[in-house]
C-alpha cells in the first residue's frame, strides 16, 4: 500500500542463551536506521529478554510464556508450571493473534523454522494468506549435518521450508559451512537461500599503538554453561606466572553457585579479576594478549570482528547441562564452527575432551607469541539481513490487514 | 503501565508464592521493561505493547501500532485468548476493572462462572474529583459490581480511606479490604549481582530516586547539584529507564571525572542499595515511599504533582505521621536540597509502628478466603487485617 509505513516483525525462539535475543536487536537496530519510518514488532518467549538493551524507535515488544527450560541449575527460566502442550496451545494463538493483528510486510523467523513443537505453523499460513513475506534466518551451524536431517524430516520441517517461507537468509558464509549440502535442501528450497555473513558488532574500538600492558581474557558468553571452561581458565593461570593480569567475564547468566566456585578458586590468584559482564567486550577482545573461550555464535563473531588471538573449547554438552557432561546429550554446533575456523587458522581449538588446565595453560603461552590473525570472514550480517528485508518487503503485494 | 505498576504486581506473585506449593501465576501487562524484572519461578508473563497516556487523558500506542483501535483489538483478543486457555482460578486485576479501554471486557464475559475476580487498588489513585470523573466512570463501578468479589487496597486506612475520601458506593465499600501496604525490604535476598562489594561506594551517601524517570529529570539534576556544592558528599542516581536522553546525558556528564557522584539507569533491586544509603530524596510514587520509609533513614520526598496528584496526597500523609521531610517540587532547588543534606535530621520513627505493612505477608491469607482450599496450606496466618 503506497504510503502506508513498512511493518516488519521477527519472531525468536527462546533458548535461555543471550545469542537469539541480541541478534534480534541488532537486525532491530539496523532496520529502524535504513528505514526509520518502519514499524517493528519482537514476538519471543525468551527469558533473555530481560538482558536487552536499548529498543530502537518505534520497536514494540509481545512476550509470550516461556518453553525453555534449560539453564544453569539455579539460574532457571521462570515459567509457568504447565504440560508443554497447554503452553504451546497458548503460544500458538498469541503468536497467531498478534501477526494477523499487525500484519507485517515481512515476517523473520529466527532459526527455527517451526518455532517451538510447530506452534507457528499456523500462523506462518495465515500471514502468507494476507501478503506477508515470511524469512527465515539460520545460524550458520544449526548442529550436526545428520541430526539436523533427521529432525527435520520428523518435524516435517522441509516441507514448511518449501512451501511457507519466501527466504531462506543465513547469517554465515557458504565457504564455513554450506547448509544446502549439509542439510541436503532440495533444489527448490536451496534456491532460496541467501548467505549474509556473520552478524555482529563490526565498529569495534581496536586498541591504540602504544598498546596496555599484556593481559589475558577469558568470557563464558551469557555464563549458564561455561563453568568448564572458566573452572580450567582459573587453574591453568594457577599454573602460569603470577604476573600477567587476567580477566575473567562469566557472563550475565551463571548461576550463583558456579560463580561461588570460580572466586574460591581465584582466591590466590592475585592477578585474576573476576566480573560478570562488559558492554564493551569485544574491544578488550582487541586489546587481550590472548582470549579463551567457547564457540558460541556471538561470541565467535566478536572474536573474529576484534581480530583477538583465541584459544577456543567448543561446548558439546547439552545447554544447562555441563553437570552430567556428555552424558546429557551432545551437541555439535560449536564444535563445527571450531573446527571450520581452525582449519582456516582463524582460532586455536582445543578439543573439549583435550581440555585440562596444563594443556589450556601451554596453548595459551603458545597463542600468545603468535601473529594476530587476518581474515577473510564476512561480517556484515546485519547490514545484509536487513537489506534482505527491505527488499522483500518493497516486492510484497500487501493487501492490508485482516483483524481476525 | 509504569515500572511501578510493575514491581507491585511482581511482589504480590511472589508473595502469593509463599506457600506450601505456590499457585501457577501468569502476568499480562503492557511494559516492555517487564523483561528487566527477575521472575519468580511460579510466575510467567505475556507482556503487550504499552499504550502511554495522552495529556487529554486518552491512550496512544507507544511505539509500533499506527492506531489505538489496533493495538486495542490485539491486545483484547490475547489477552482474552491468554485467560481462556489459562483459565484462572482468580484474576487481579491492577486498578482498572475493565482493563485499559474496555479491554477485558471479553474476558470478563468469558471467565464469568469459572474465575473469581479481585480488583487491586494502590493506596491512593488521586485526587478524589479526579478518581470520580476517571475512575468511577467509564462503567467501571458498574463493573466492579456485576463481576468482582473482592477489592483489595494495598494500603491502610489510617493513612488514607479511599471509601471516606473518594466517597464510594456502599456495593463497593462492601467489597473492601485492606490488605496493609505492600513492603519489599524484608524481601530482598542475595541474588543481586548489579552492585558487587567492591563497586567503592562510601559508608556515606545519598540516594536519589525518581521512579522510572520520565518527569524526574529536574529532580535528579537538582540532587547532583547539590550533591556536588557540598564539599565530601558523596550521591547516587538512579535515572529510571524513562528519563529523556538529554538529562541522562547532562547527569552523566557532571558525574564524569569525579567519584562523589554516580549515576545509574536502572537497578532491579533498589532496596538494596536504600540500605546502604544515609539519607534518600526520592519522588513519592508506591514503591519507592514504602520501602524508603521503612528503611529507618532520613527521607526527603519530592512528590510529582501532575498530571496527578497521587504523590503529593501520599507525602502530606506520610509527613503527618512523622515519617518523611517533603518540599514542593517548585522548592526542590539544588540550595534547599543541599541544606536537607547538610542539615542535621534526626532519625525517623519506626515506620511500621505507625503504618501497617505487612500486605505481602497478608496476601495468601486474602487469597484463601477467595478460594478456599485451593492455596494448599503451609502459609503462616498472620493476625488480623487492619
Amino acid at each position: 500500500m503506497p504510503g502506508e509505513p513498512l511493518r516488519i516483525a521477527l519472531f525468536t525462539h527462546d533458548t535461555f542463551g543471550l545469542g537469539h535475543v541480541r541478534r534480534s536487536v541488532r537486525f532491530l537496530q539496523r532496520l529502524s536506521v535504513e528505514s526509520p519510518q518502519a514499524a517493528l514488532l519482537l514476538v519471543s518467549g525468551s527469558p533473555a529478554l530481560g538482558f536487552l538493551e536499548h529498543l530502537p524507535p518505534r520497536t514494540d515488544v509481545v512476550k509470550i510464556p516461556t518453553v525453555a527450560r534449560t539453564g544453569a541449575s539455579d539460574n532457571r527460566p521462570p515459567h509457568l508450571p504447565l504440560p508443554l502442550t497447554e503452553i504451546t496451545r497458548i503460544r500458538e494463538r498469541v503468536i497467531c493473534e498478534t501477526m494477523l493483528a499487525f500484519a507485517p510486510h515481512v515476517l523473520l523467523v529466527d532459526n527455527f523454522p517451526l518455532g517451538s513443537r510447530g506452534e507457528l505453523k499456523r500462523t506462518l499460513g495465515a500471514v502468507r494468506q494476507n501478503g506477508t513475506k515470511t524469512v527465515l534466518g539460520l545460524r550458520d551451524i544449526l548442529d550436526a549435518s545428520d541430526v539436523v536431517r533427521r529432525d527435520w524430516t520428523r518435524q516435517g520441517t522441509y516441507e514448511v521450508l518449501d512451501h511457507l517461507y519466501d527466504a531462506i537468509l543465513v547469517y554465515g558464509m557458504q565457504e564455513l559451512f554450506d547448509v544446502a549440502d549439509a542439510y541436503a535442501l532440495p533444489e527448490t528450497t536451496a534456491r532460496k537461500l541467501v548467505y549474509c555473513g556473520y552478524v555482529t558488532e563490526t565498529a569495534i574500538a581496536t586498541p591504540s599503538g602504544k598498546g596496555s600492558d599484556p593481559f589475558l581474557l577469558a568470557t563464558g558468553g551469557g555464563g549458564g554453561d561455561a563453568l568448564p571452561l572458566l573452572n580450567a581458565f582459573v587453574e591453568a593461570l594457577s599454573l602460569l606466572p603470577r604476573t600477567t593480569p587476567a580477566i575473567l567475564f562469566t557472563g550475565p547468566l551463571m548461576g550463583a553457585a558456579d560463580k561461588a566456585v570460580l572466586h574460591a578458586k581465584a582466591a590466590d590468584l592475585p592477578n585474576l579479576t573476576i566480573k560478570t559482564f562488559d558492554p564493551n567486550l569485544p574491544s578488550l577482545f582487541a586489546s587481550a594478549d590472548v582470549v579463551v573461550s567457547m564457540c558460541g555464535y556471538n561470541t565467535t563473531a566478536e572474536i573474529l570482528a576484534s581480530g583477538a588471538r583465541a584459544v577456543m573449547v567448543p561446548r558439546t554438552w547439552r545447554y544447562g547441562e555441563h553437570e552430567k557432561g556428555e552424558a546429557g546429550g551432545r551437541e555439535w554446533e560449536q564444535l563445527l564452527r571450531a573446527r571450520s575456523l581452525a582449519g582456516m587458522g582463524l582460532i586455536d581449538l582445543i578439543e573439549p575432551e583435550m581440555l585440562t588446565a596444563e594443556h589450556l595453560a601451554r596453548r595459551i603461552v603458545l597463542r600468545s607469541s603468535a601473529p594476530r590473525p587476518s581474515h577473510g570472514v564476512s561480517l556484515e550480517g546485519a547490514n545484509r539481513v536487513t537489506q534482505e528485508l527491505l527488499k522483500l518487503a518493497a516486492t510484497n503485494g500487501h493487501e492490508g490487514r485482516t483483524i481476525a | 503501565m509504569g515500572l511501578g505498576h510493575m514491581r507491585r504486581n511482581l511482589l504480590i506473585s511472589e508473595a502469593l508464592g509463599n506457600v506450601h506449593t505456590p499457585p501457577h501465576v501468569l502476568l499480562i501487562a503492557g511494559a516492555p521493561e517487564l523483561g528487566a524484572f527477575t521472575l519468580p519461578s511460579h510466575v510467567d508473563a505475556v507482556m503487550l505493547p504499552p499504550f502511554v497516556k495522552t495529556p487529554n487523558s486518552g491512550y496512544v500506542p507507544r511505539t509500533a501500532f499506527d492506531s489505538t483501535e489496533s493495538l486495542r483489538s490485539m491486545r483484547a483478543g490475547i489477552i482474552r485468548t491468554t485467560l481462556d486457555l489459562f483459565l484462572p482460578d482468580v484474576l487481579i486485576s491492577d486498578k482498572l476493572p475493565r482493563g485499559l479501554m474496555g479491554e477485558l471486557d471479553l474476558a470478563l464475559e468469558d471467565l464469568g462462572g469459572h474465575t473469581h475476580f479481585v480488583l487491586g487498588l494502590r493506596d491512593i489513585l488521586d485526587h478524589p474529583l479526579a478518581v470520580q470523573r476517571d475512575w468511577l466512570s467509564d462503567g467501571n463501578e458498574e463493573a466492579i459490581c456485576e463481576f468482582y468479589e473482592a477489592v483489595w487496597v494495598y494500603g491502610d486506612p489510617s493513612v488514607y480511606d479511599p471509601r471516606y475520601e473518594y466517597g464510594l458506593s456502599h456495593d463497593v465499600s462492601s467489597k473492601l479490604k485492606f490488605t496493609g501496604y505492600l513492603d519489599p525490604s524484608p524481601r530482598l535476598n542475595g541474588n543481586g549481582h548489579e552492585l558487587p562489594d567492591d563497586d567503592g561506594l562510601p559508608d556515606r551517601f545519598a540516594l536519589c530516586l525518581v521512579g522510572g524517570g520520565q518527569d524526574g529529570g529536574p529532580l535528579a539534576l537538582n540532587f547532583a547539584r547539590a550533591v556536588l556544592d557540598t564539599p565530601g558528599r558523596y550521591g547516587f542516581v538512579i535515572t529510571g529507564p524513562y528519563m529523556p536522553a538529554e538529562r541522562k546525558v547532562a547527569l552523566r556528564s557532571m558525574a564524569l571525572g569525579q567519584n562523589r557522584l554516580r549515576v545509574r539507569e536502572f537497578v532491579r533491586h533498589p532496596g538494596r542499595l536504600l540500605k546502604r544509603a544515609d539519607r534518600v530524596v526520592t519522588m513519592c510514587g508506591y514503591n519507592a515511599l514504602t520501602e524508603a520509609v521503612t528503611l529507618g533513614v532520613p527521607v526527603l520526598g519530592i512528590p510529582r504533582i501532575k498530571p496527578r496528584i497521587e504523590q503529593l496526597i501520599r507525602a502530606r500523609r506520610f509527613a503527618d505521621l512523622g515519617l518523611i521531610h517533603t518540599l514542593y517540587p517548585d522548592n526542590a532547588t539544588p540550595d534547599a536540597i543541599g541544606a536537607w543534606l547538610e542539615k542535621d535530621v534526626p532519625l525517623p520513627p519506626r515506620a511500621d509502628q505507625r503504618i501497617d505493612f505487612r500486605g505481602l505477608d497478608r496476601l495468601p491469607e486474602f487469597m484463601e478466603d477467595i478460594v478456599p482450599g485451593r492455596l494448599s496450606n503451609g502459609h503462616k496466618p498472620v493476625r488480623g487485617a487492619p
